[in-house]
């Protein structure tokens, strides 16, 4: 094993070792330091030079040789004066196969090397797992498959935060890859790019093995063999719309007035029958929103109609929210292509879906059978306004909220870390972070993760495409991982089902 | 053109004489209509009979009522339904098939792994006819996945397609069964006679006619409010 250096300073909060000349690490990397009874692990955050040597000197030899007046090295490269300082960074300590967030500090002088993939043994494939990538060490890659427990994972919710194109929706679809192989976990996802599924020739979830059994796709326009996207408007609450258009408290008085009255009606009725004891003024600009969300028109016979293909009040589609609740309970990733529909038609229908989820496990809670249902999790991608101002209205703040209980979690997708209310992001159990330039973003993620990130500021700044740090009240150090690409992973075909027709 | 579609009859679902009688004479009525309007051919969307091996008494009946139509050189398409197709004995589809009573939709073969149902060309009205049978628990669902598009849409004319299979849009509240989407159905066609959902549905050019009349659970009662349905 090749010593890369020796612990020469520090206390339990940092280590500094001498760098052997040529060991070359860099920043991110993971070492080990095996000390008599305790083993540590310790993160590379930053690199000094280490210089026993007068300041003035230093200058003269540098302008010597850049000068050419004396174009010869001052001195010689094994000068033992001149080295590189490492700042260590313990992130856990190893006692008689227990781990544990450092409570010691190793030997002076301990020898410091590189990790293995044997020294993260200690690191247990959990049950039922959910893989997000390789461990990593800095830049290099180990052989050692980092998962974690589903459960814990998506019942108290996960936030995938970076920049753009760092490889978010890589690192999901990974891991509902995963998901697929066990059928454990029932996923609702609101795809906007229409990139999961795996149109065409793409690779996506559909060339999954188990994609027969595990996947749902709803589309406006899918291929034969899935479904049809159809939502008729008698089964909308309310609630649905709460966070998705904005609403005076004399709107939302009226929405309510409506609904009791009509039950589930309420939208045909709020939009072609006045009622005595709402100010037309509410009605007429309740009207033009709720109208504008479900494209909805009044015939010259004054009934109402949608133009829009998806939803509609002749009861086509009435049992959809039912049907997608029902597989999201029997393990089902449910993907709704949001590609060809506004974000707010996406966003009500996942509303809808996930209040009859809550409803069901609020119910199996009741009963004392909650145990026995399957985790929910519902990926919400770069809807920063529902997890915002109004996050308290709706079903996605209710999740956010209590959602744990209920074995049902939230899994944001953003670039906008930033706009989460604090309240909102202490909650997120696991915060994967990938690469992202803006320090704004960055700080609000280091402030809000479980573990103490303030020493991973440059080294976020500087993550590739596919690295990422796993920060997680279920870990006991920030985990720097690297999730391969998605079309690597679903290299093998998928099985033709024999089918006998006559 | 004219044709009546009808679907769900599920003669022979009631052991009542009195409901069993009442059955029989809407089942006659409703051809007699079909005389009666001159349609050119009658298509049934399976579920002709209640199961694959009726009871003979029944047989005898239908054969009598249909043979009129037959002789006035009409057509009937069938296609299986859920209930009176077999996957391993024969129904009494296929006798009246092979006494050339009726006429079978949705045979056909797989080439490069795709299935291509046989079309057939209506004599009369020169209608394009093809479609899907059932199979027990709406497994023919998987046929519809591999079903070939291509070589359906080559066909121009006046084009129908027949199947036995729910449409998951239009299930209503209390109705549990699993169907495929409007979007399984090959597209191109001018209409597609629809059974398995017992009710009248018009949805585009989707037709689901709804059962004649039926002695069978459920459908009595709602089926009580309705007249005779024929479509055409
Ligand atoms: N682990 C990886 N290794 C190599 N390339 C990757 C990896 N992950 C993603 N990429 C590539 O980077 C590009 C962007 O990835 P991806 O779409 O996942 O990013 P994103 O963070 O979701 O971006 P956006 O914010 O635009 O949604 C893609 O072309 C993808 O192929
Ligand atoms: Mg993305
Ligand atoms: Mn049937």
């Amino acid at each position: 094993m090749t010593i890369v250096g020796s612990i020469v300073e520090g206390n339990s909060k940092y280590l500094i070792m001498r760098e052997r000349k040529g060991a070359d690490l860099e920043l991110g990397e993971l070492v080990v330091i095996d000390d008599e009874k305790r083993k540590y692990i310790c993160m590379v955050y930053n690199i000094e030079y280490g210089v026993l040597l007068e300041q003035g000197r230093l200058y003269t030899s540098a302008g010597t040789i850049i000068e050419k007046t004396n174009p010869k090295l001052e001195f010689p490269n094994d000068d033992l004066r001149i080295f590189r300082k490492i700042y260590l960074k313990p992130l856990i300590e190893i006692h008689n196969g227990k781990y544990r967030s450092p409570i010691s500090i190793p030997k002076l002088f301990s020898n410091v090397r590189r990790v293995e993939k044997e020294d993260l043994s200690f690191i247990k494939e959990p049950d039922t797992k959910v893989f997000l990538g390789k461990i990593r060490s800095g830049g290099r890659i180990l052989d050692f498959d980092y998962y974690m427990n589903g459960e814990e994972m998506i019942s108290h919710h996960t936030i995938i935060a970076a920049q753009t194109g760092r490889g978010k929706s890589n690192l999901v679809k990974v891991m509902l890859w995963e998901i697929m192989n066990h059928g454990k976990f029932g996923i609702l996802l609101l795809d906007i790019h229409n990139e999961y599924f795996g149109i065409g020739n793409n690779k996506g979830l559909k060339d999954h093995p188990n994609a027969d059994r595990y996947l749902l796709y709803y589309s406006k326009t899918p291929p034969p063999g899935h479904k049809k996207l159809k939502v008729s408007l008698t089964t909308i609450d309310p609630e649905d719309l709460f966070g998705i258009i904005e609403l005076t408290e004399a709107q939302r008085e009226a929405i309510s007035v409506y609904r009791r009255q009509y039950k589930e009606e309420w939208i045909k009725e709020l939009m072609c029958k006045d009622l005595s004891n709402i100010a037309q003024s509410t009605l007429r600009s309740l009207r033009r929103k709720i109208g504008n969300l479900f494209r909805i028109r009044i015939s010259d016979s004054g009934e109402p109609y949608c133009e829009d293909e998806i939803f509609n009040f002749e009861k086509i589609g009435e049992k959809t929210i039912f049907d997608i609740a029902n597989a999201l309970e029997n393990g089902k990733i449910v993907i709704i292509d949001g590609s060809s529909i506004p974000d707010e038609t996406g966003l009500v229908i996942m509303s809808a879906i996930m209040r009859e989820v809550f409803r069901r496990y609020e119910n199996y809670k009741d009963q004392g059978i909650l145990k026995d249902k399957l985790q929910i999790g519902v990926v919400l991608e770069e809807a920063p306004r529902i997890l915002g101002e109004l996050y308290d209205k709706n079903i996605f703040g209710r999740i956010a909220r209590e959602g744990r209980k209920f074995k049902i979690g939230l899994i944001a997708v953003t670039q906008m870390a930033s706009v989460i209310p604090d309240e909102i992001l202490a909650n997120i159990g696991t915060k994967i972070i990938m690469g992202n330039e803006m320090k704004k973003e960055r700080l609000k993620l280091i402030e809000n993760s479980p573990q103490d990130l303030s020493d991973y500021d440059y080294i976020i700044a500087g993550l590739e495409k596919g690295e990422s740090i796993v920060s997680s009240i279920f870990t006991k150090f920030p985990v720097p991982i690297y999730t391969p690409l998605f079309d690597d992973i679903a290299k093998s075909e998928k099985e033709k089902s024999e089918i006998v027709v006559f | 053109m004219k044709f009546a579609h009808m679907a769900d009859i599920h003669l022979g679902a009631t052991s009542d004489p009195k409901l069993k009688e009442l059955e029989m004479n809407t089942f006659r009525k409703a051809f007699e209509i079909c005389i009666e309007e001159d349609v050119d051919f009658i298509l049934i969307s399976g579920d002709l009979f209640h199961v694959n091996i009726p009871d003979l008494s029944i047989v005898k009946e239908v054969v009598k009522i249909m043979k009129k139509v037959i002789e006035n050189k009409r057509k009937i398409y069938v296609v299986y339904g859920s209930h009176d197709y077999s996957p391993n004995a024969v129904s009494i589809i296929d006798i009246l098939e092979e006494a050339g009573i009726i006429v079978r939709i949705g045979r056909g073969k797989i080439e490069k792994g795709l299935f291509r149902p046989e079309v057939i060309v209506d004599e009369r009205s020169n209608a394009i006819i093809t479609g899907i049978s059932a199979r027990k628990l709406s497994l023919e669902r998987e046929v519809f996945k591999i079903l070939d598009r291509e070589y359906l849409s080559s066909f121009k004319g006046y084009k129908i397609f027949m199947f036995h299979t729910a449409i998951d849009e239009l299930k209503r509240k209390g109705e549990y069964y699993e169907g495929i989407s409007s979007t399984d159905l090959p597209s191109g066609f001018d209409y597609y006679a629809g059974g398995h959902i017992h009710r009248r549905i018009e949805y585009g050019r989707i037709f689901y006619p709804g059962p004649l009349f039926t002695g069978w659970g459920v459908d009595l009662e709602n089926t009580a409010k309705e007249k005779e349905e024929v479509f055409i």
